[in-house]
């Protein structure tokens, strides 16, 4: 009976050394965890990014600060590139409308009361076609003596 | 100075279109077209309407020339008083790099000494007439720039003059018959923009990529921004002291706007070269295999960053960023919440980009690589060593 009594307090004391030696391990691995950040992954793992961001906020001491600019500098920029905005094209073609050039001595093709002719509307500005004439092609037309 | 106009006329809407896209083509149209000291006298208005040298000095115009300036068809369309509504230098230094001039230069000598491309429509005719005159000097009831003279004729002289000056760089290219350029090379340069330009690049791509860095370190080093940007500036700033080079500019501006325009539709006179494309440097490349001469190879580049460069670098020169604090309007798209200012990121982006592509140089990757000292060599045993090691791996 001494003898299973002897058994019984060595087992216990075995029990209580485990469970010491446990408790060194868990604290050891905290430690570690915290070294390595990794406790940082099971909570990411368990509750979302937003405990990361809350972590790692004192490093956004680091961000650059950002202040407001003068009002008066700021609307002479604005005001400077305002007037260099240039126009922007769709693409594709103009649409610029020509109609037929006649040669030297040719009869005209517009009749009495027509654009540019007395007591009539002005011929058109540079650039636009007359709308008395029909458009064309660009190419002038050959005829009789002129055809090449 | 052409594209403002253009976008001045389309705001008007004198046409009445109907969309903003029509009333944009109908500007264009009506700038492409129009008589050559029509466009002359609207530079005059514009350099005058600037007030180059401060309102306390007077406009630079006389009498006489303010009041043939107000006679122009495009007097209608003025810019507000002190605003410079030009381009900056680095716009035409881009868009000159295209060799779009030179290729111009052979376009015009072919359709006005034969008929080798074929009959020029109206609309062509008048647009060569505005070219001879804008580009090449055609003379004219007043000389158009007062940029060139019997002192300095050509007129791409006194531009790659400027560039020397403002960037410290020449043109990528030499004459139309592939010679060294002749043109007065200032001492007084900014050699060092270059240098500047790239580094800050760098760094602004480095704050763009750390913009939505919502945890850890932020990169940004807007402080190093801030010193690159006001270095750039003091460096602009000292070839533009009392306003020079400002006239050589928007000549300059006006000189390359006219053939941005040009290309940026298909136009008559990309019409009559059968260039139809959907693309300004495409254009540029069909007109150039006519007239026989290669456009530049990163064309498409230049044409694609020569407006946002402008932007940029007039911002830069203008001191808007005043301390570290504020440079964040070189990087970021909008002004950060409650703060106020002026906000060019998505200008900066394109720049970085396409002027990389342009030079070849990754802006993206650090500037300043690690300086590597030459090694000894390895003995004959470590030598079959790393062979075998390599032979391994």
């Amino acid at each position: 009976m001494p003898e299973d009594e002897s058994e019984n307090k060595n087992i216990g004391e075995m029990r209580e050394r485990l469970a010491e030696l446990e408790r060194e391990n868990r604290d050891i691995k905290g430690v570690i965890s915290q070294i390595a950040h990794a406790n940082l992954l099971s909570d990411t793992l368990q509750r979302g990014f937003e405990c990361v961001v809350a972590e790692l906020q004192p490093l956004r001491d680091l961000a650059p600060k950002r202040a407001s600019v003068d009002p008066r500098i700021a609307d002479a920029a604005a005001g400077m590139l305002k007037a260099m905005e240039g126009v922007v094209l769709p693409g594709g073609s103009l649409g610029i409308p020509e109609v037929n050039v006649p040669f030297i001595g040719q009869p005209r093709e517009p009749v009495d009361g027509c654009a540019g002719r007395p007591g009539a509307a002005a011929l058109p500005p540079a650039g636009q076609a007359n709308p008395d004439q029909a458009p064309l092609s660009n190419q002038q037309r050959y005829s009789k003596g002129n055809r090449p | 100075m052409i594209r403002q106009l253009a976008n001045r006329i389309a705001l008007a809407n004198p046409t009445g279109e109907p969309t903003p896209a029509g009333a944009a083509i109908a500007a264009a149209a009506r700038v492409l077209t129009a008589d050559p000291l029509d466009l002359i006298l609207h530079m005059e208005q514009v350099w005058n309407t600037a007030l180059p040298w401060g309102p306390g000095n007077g406009p630079p115009a006389g009498r006489a020339r303010a009041f043939l300036a107000a006679q122009g068809d495009f007097s209608g369309f003025p810019p507000a008083s002190g605003e410079v509504a030009w381009d900056h230098l680095g716009y035409s230094y881009v868009l000159e790099n295209t060799r779009a001039v030179q290729i111009f230069r052979r376009v015009v000598r072919a359709y006005r000494s034969g008929e080798s491309l074929g009959i020029p429509s109206v609309a062509t005719q008048r647009w060569l007439d505005a070219t001879e005159a804008l580009l090449f000097s055609a003379a004219n009831p007043f000389s158009a720039w007062l940029s060139t003279s019997t002192v300095r004729r050509e007129s791409e002289a006194v531009r790659r003059n400027a560039y020397w000056r403002l960037f410290g760089l020449d043109l990528a290219f030499g004459t139309d018959d592939n010679r060294p350029p002749a043109y007065d090379k200032a001492e007084a340069a900014n050699t060092s923009f270059v240098r500047l330009f790239e580094e800050l690049l760098y760094e602004l791509w480095r704050a763009m990529s750390n913009v939505r860095n919502i945890a850890g370190e932020n990169q940004a080093d807007d402080d190093r921004i801030f010193r690159l940007t006001e270095e750039l500036a003091e460096v602009l700033r000292s070839r533009r002291q009392t306003a020079l080079l400002s006239r050589e500019e928007l000549a300059a501006a006006t000189v390359l706007g006219w053939i941005e325009l040009a290309l940026s539709a298909d136009t008559p006179v990309v019409l009559d070269m059968r260039a139809q494309a959907t693309a300004a440097s495409d254009r540029l490349q069909l007109i150039g295999q006519r007239v026989g001469m290669a456009a530049h190879s990163k064309a498409a580049s230049f044409f694609s960053m020569a407006q946002e460069l402008s932007t940029f670098l007039r911002f830069i020169e203008s001191g808007a960023v005043g301390g570290p604090q504020f440079s964040w309007q070189l990087y970021l798209q909008q002004p950060p919440v409650g703060t106020t200012g002026v906000a060019i990121g998505n200008d900066t982006r394109r720049v970085i980009t396409e002027w990389a592509a342009a030079t070849g140089k990754d802006l993206k990757l650090n500037p300043r690589p690690i300086a590597v000292q030459a090694r000894p060599p390895a003995p004959a045993a470590d030598r079959r060593l790393v062979a075998a090691a390599r032979y391994v791996n």
